[in-house]
């Protein structure tokens, strides 16, 4: 029954199945290349063809400025392709809708294809992950995988939900957004990201590759239901529509940032390979966004709108960076990535963590800001000039300041209140100018 | 049949037992060495199909590790087996396709069994496979496969195996369906790609490199239909038969990447261009193998990578190591750099299988960096494209090349191309001069940039002349790098020298004057200039900053371009 259905996926240019997507810069000779999920759906009484894929793998505008995108959906089989228009993505999830254009590249709706039959998975049984490998335009099924587990703490997304963790299947680049099936044809989940099994140091999580570092490959989908669900809940009101967790094109270009409600969210992390990466190294910056609109309430989860409120009252602070979270076991997390970070709120509204390690920074514009980091560095290393043989009292928060942007937990955090036992201590009038001059160029950066 | 049976049942015993499971040698396994007459120590192993057919014996196999050559070239052929005690008799090479990927020797009818041709079995969907000495069978994971560079495949497609085991000899072998039986019927050959798959990247077609920790890797099948219409060209008219695309004995030792094909050669250049303008003139001192020049005769170049069967490797394409002592070389080197990996536009979360913008598998390097350089090959011309065989569009390319260059000179192809959704052109570079084969297949446009030679014999006009001239400047002194490494600066960019190079091509007349208007920003309309700043920025300069008076000379040069454009198609000019 398998067999027949990827069979007729394969041969035919359109039916509930996998394709190929392609999103990129109008013009871009390398587009991002996934897969998705093609369905059709009867939308005010007029059929129209969807596909539901991977948020990673598309750019979420159609237009920004002067700067376009293009969507391009391949068929199976025929090497039909027709032009896709960006509908809605979901941070939250991982998903994305694209929605086909009859009458693009010569394509038009074949006929009704619904959405396909779905189920949760089950431990244990046989999974058949599908997709388009990066650069091929055959369809790969791979149909020996099994159902491992369907593990909450694989859930990379924020709204938190069990996922479906495949082995013994091949899962390649360029598959994200695929479906995977079961043996009798039913839809199972939409393929999501990686992860990768390092050497059983550090334990296993999804992260960024690094060159020669992998061990081994499992496959984290999308659970069916929670798909079918989020394309459901679309449509039931597509123009008031909201997401949780929304990334614009540009914020895709740029890094990882993305807004919840009015709240601009952005990850900065520092590693330079997956062990570094495993020992959690990133810090959340949260700031206002001011050009977006207000986000419907239902659609910010309550931690998210507690921090804006909170921003609201305060405009002289430009945006906080949280460093950590201990978890009510009182083990410290720092987040190793953006997807962690998103987990550990989750936890976090659920009463599982608390965040920690706050660090307020002020308002200033970009030159400032840069001229006071700038300002601090010097005053540092005229304050360890003046203490001179008693510079190794200095040297601890030395090593804080110079590293507390990036890696650190809160209690390497540097206060300007840090120094007052220093000033306090001394020795001479010059040394105390120069430890008070660190103390406020602190201040200038940092409450 | 009964006898045959009972020669197996006796090998069987006589093997001490072996067990009729996929890790029994079969029958038609026959290893093949390959190597200098004079040197049987430097011979290169791989496998190949044996069978017998009217009363001779064959072995169909891997063309790549397999010189391309006979006594009268000191290259000669030995073949073996278990069933021959592994004593080995000579063969000789009938047939070498670098186009199909295929080579046939005959050898010394053995003493022993072996098959009959027959043809293949098909091959079912999710088929376990069975691989001689493989101690686990081979999954087909993909039966209609494009992830491979046999440039004239019927039907365009290999199998995907996963699951094998499988070493660089193994190269050749014959595949046969997994299951009980003796000897199960053969499916196909195995061809020597390894594709490399690392999460957070595009799989590749890549050297084998037992320190690299790949998390997959796939085995590629040439599928039994494929062999088997390989052999009936060739049984159907042994005297006359002719590769489909031909490659020396001289450029597979030097690794050098060029081939003949419908009396033109083809040669790659890989790596970052050169600017147009000199990648346009005479490549002897390109960075890659130096080519022939026009007439194909000129000194044989040395390719820095191994490509397509190099020493030990299973790398089509090539990489960027130097060629290896222990094998052939290779046809398809490449010296294409081997760049970090991009990070993913998409992904920058860490997370997912998809997206970014990374390479597509195969190719010398990760970067699509390879040009084709074309001449006519006086030696090449009874080499017709058979049209059941190729794709219209390469045999229409093949004329219209034979035309542009018949008195001389040589073209260059960086690229084909289509228009995308909004009607940009869309380029479609090369990995290799395999890949540029394989995408004739699809319906794109090909861009043939002529050298000065190729050009003054078509006798342009000087408007015309003007056009390809400026173009070429303009596309030269433009900027290597995007405006703050940024992806939308970076496709601008991309889009702008891309332009400019079709309006320098044989293919100016697609262009429209309002394709050169996407890049032309007027100094007065401010929030344009953000659009054009990729064009114009201070040499060194890591911020914002843009040099103006560059910017101006830029949008002037690209007037000038759009305004010649259009004087050429409103009078039709040639």
């Amino acid at each position: 029954m398998k067999a027949l259905v990827l069979l007729l996926f394969g041969l035919s240019t359109a039916h509930a199945g996998p394709v190929k997507t392609y999103s990129g810069l109008v013009g871009d000779p390398e587009p991002m290349q996934g897969s998705g999920l093609y369905f059709t759906r009867k939308v005010e009484g007029k059929l129209r063809a969807f596909v539901v894929t991977s948020d990673h793998v598309v750019y979420h505008g159609n237009q920004i400025g002067k700067t376009e995108y293009d969507h391009i959906i391949q068929f199976p089989g025929l090497r039909t392709r027709a032009w896709a228009k960006f509908l809605v993505a979901e941070e939250g999830n991982g998903l994305a809708l694209l929605e086909v254009l009859s009458g693009s590249g010569g394509w038009r709706i074949p006929g009704e294809d619904p959405f396909p039959e779905t189920r949760a998975a089950r431990v244990d049984e046989q999974i058949t992950p599908s997709g388009f490998p990066f650069g091929s335009q055959s369809l790969l099924n791979s149909n020996y995988g099994i159902v491992d587990s369907t593990p909450g703490h694989f859930a990379a997304f924020p709204l938190d939900f069990p996922m479906v963790e495949i082995v013994h299947a091949i899962g390649e680049y360029g598959m994200s957004g695929g479906p995977a099936w079961a043996q009798e044809g039913e839809f199972l989940g939409i393929l999501a990201h990686q992860v990768i099994h390092t050497d059983g140091k550090g334990g296993s999580r999804a992260v960024e590759w690094r060159a020669g570092e992998k061990i081994e490959n499992h496959l984290i989908a999308v659970s069916g239901p929670v798909v079918k669900a989020w394309v459901d809940e679309y449509f039931a009101d597509p123009k008031s529509y909201r997401p949780y967790y929304e990334s614009s094109a540009l914020n895709q270009s740029q890094g990882s940032y993305f807004y919840t409600g009015n709240l601009s969210v952005g990850v900065i992390c520092n590693y330079d390979n997956v062990t570094e990466a495993l020992k959690g190294k990133c810090q959340i910056e949260l700031g206002l966004h001011q050009a977006e609109g207000t986000a419907p309430p239902k659609y910010q989860l309550p931690y998210f709108a507690k921090i804006e409120a909170w921003l609201r009252t305060r405009p002289d602070v430009s945006d906080l960076h949280i460093m950590g979270f201990r978890s009510n076991v009182g083990s410290l997390q720092v987040p190793a990535n953006f997807s962690e970070f998103l987990r550990l709120v989750g936890r976090t509204e659920a009463g599982l963590a608390e965040p920690l390690g706050t660090m307020t920074y002020k308002r200033q514009d970009y030159e400032s800001r840069q001229r006071d980091e700038k300002d601090l560095e010097t005053a540092l290393k005229s304050a360890e000039w003046a203490l001179g043989g008693d510079a190794r009292q200095l040297r601890e928060i030395h090593d804080r300041i110079m590293s507390d942007r990036y890696d650190r937990p809160i209690d390497w955090l540097v206060k300007p209140s840090d120094i007052t036992p220093l000033i306090s201590a001394a020795k001479t009038d010059d040394t105390r100018q120069k430890l008070q001059a660190l103390q406020d160029a602190l201040a200038k950066l940092y409450y | 049949m009964k006898a045959r049976s009972l020669f197996l049942i006796l090998l069987v015993i006589l093997s001490g037992g072996a067990s009729s499971n996929a890790s029994a040698v079969q029958p038609d396994d026959v290893e093949v060495w390959s190597g200098p007459c004079e040197s049987r120590k430097d011979a290169i192993l791989s496998h190949g199909m044996g069978f017998k057919y009217q009363d001779h014996f064959y072995v169909v196999t891997s063309h790549h590790r397999v010189y391309n050559g006979n006594e009268s070239q000191g290259v000669c052929h030995w073949i073996t087996s278990e069933q021959m005690d592994y004593k080995s008799a000579p063969a000789h090479l009938l047939a070498w396709d670098w186009g199909a990927g295929l080579a046939l020797l005959e050898g010394p009818a053995p003493n022993h069994w072996v098959p009959e041709r027959t043809p293949p079995a098909k091959i079912p969907t999710n088929l376990s496979l069975g691989v001689p000495y493989a101690s686990s069978p081979a999954l087909a994971v993909n039966e209609v496969s494009d992830r491979h560079y046999i440039p004239v495949l019927p039907g365009h497609y290999v199998v995907e195996l996963s699951e094998a085991e499988n070493y660089p000899a193994d190269v050749g072998m014959p595949i046969h369906q997994g299951g009980p039986g003796l000897f199960p019927p053969w499916v196909g050959i195995l061809s020597h790609q390894y594709i490399a798959m690392t999460p957070g990247r595009g799989s590749q077609v890549e050297t084998w490199d037992f320190a690299a920790k790949h998390i997959e890797s796939h085995l590629l099948m040439i599928p039994g239909a494929a062999v088997d219409g390989f052999l009936d060209r060739y049984f159907q008219d042994p005297k006359n038969w002719k590769p489909t695309i031909q490659a020396t004995l001289e450029d597979q030792v030097q690794g050098r990447s060029r081939v003949s094909v419908s009396g033109l050669s083809f040669e790659e250049e890989c790596g970052p261009s050169r600017g147009w303008l000199e990648d346009l003139k005479s490549s002897d001192s390109a960075g890659c193998s130096p080519a022939g020049g026009a007439t194909g005769t000129g000194p044989m170049g040395g390719g820095e990578g191994h490509g397509m069967g190099g020493g030990e490797g299973h790398g089509m394409g090539g990489g960027q190591e130097p060629v290896r002592t222990s094998g052939p070389g290779g046809i398809g080197a490449g010296c294409g750099k081997r760049e970090a990996p991009s990070t993913g536009i998409g992904g920058p979360q860490g997370r997912g299988l998809g997206g970014g913008a990374g390479s597509p598998m195969g190719g010398s390097s990760e970067e699509a960096s390879c040009r084709i350089r074309v001449y006519r090959n006086a030696f090449g011309t009874a080499l017709v494209p058979n049209p059941t065989l190729w794709p219209e569009r390469a045999i229409k390319l093949f004329d219209e090349l034979k035309v542009k260059l018949k008195s001389g000179g040589t073209a260059l192809l960086p690229f084909a191309y289509d228009r995308d959704g909004h009607r940009a052109i869309l380029p479609h570079r090369y990995y290799s001069l395999q890949h540029f084969f394989r995408q004739l297949e699809f319906d794109r446009k090909d861009v043939i940039m002529l050298d000065d030679t190729a050009w003054a014999a078509q006798s342009p006009s000087p408007l015309l002349t003007e056009l390809r001239t400026s173009s070429l400047q303009l596309a030269d002194t433009l900027p290597k790098t995007p405006f703050m490494d940024v992806r939308t600066s970076a496709v601008l960019l991309s889009r702008v020298q891309t332009t400019l190079a079709v309006t320098a091509s044989e293919s100016w007349k697609i262009v429209f004057p309002s394709d050169l208007d996407d890049f032309i920003a007027s100094p007065d309309e401010r929030s344009d200039w953000v659009y054009a700043l990729p064009l114009g920025r201070y040499p060194g300069c890591g911020g914002p900053c843009i040099d103006v008076e560059l910017l101006k000379k830029y949008m002037a040069g690209l007037t000038h371009v759009r305004d010649t454009l259009d004087s050429l198609q409103k009078t039709g000019a040639k």
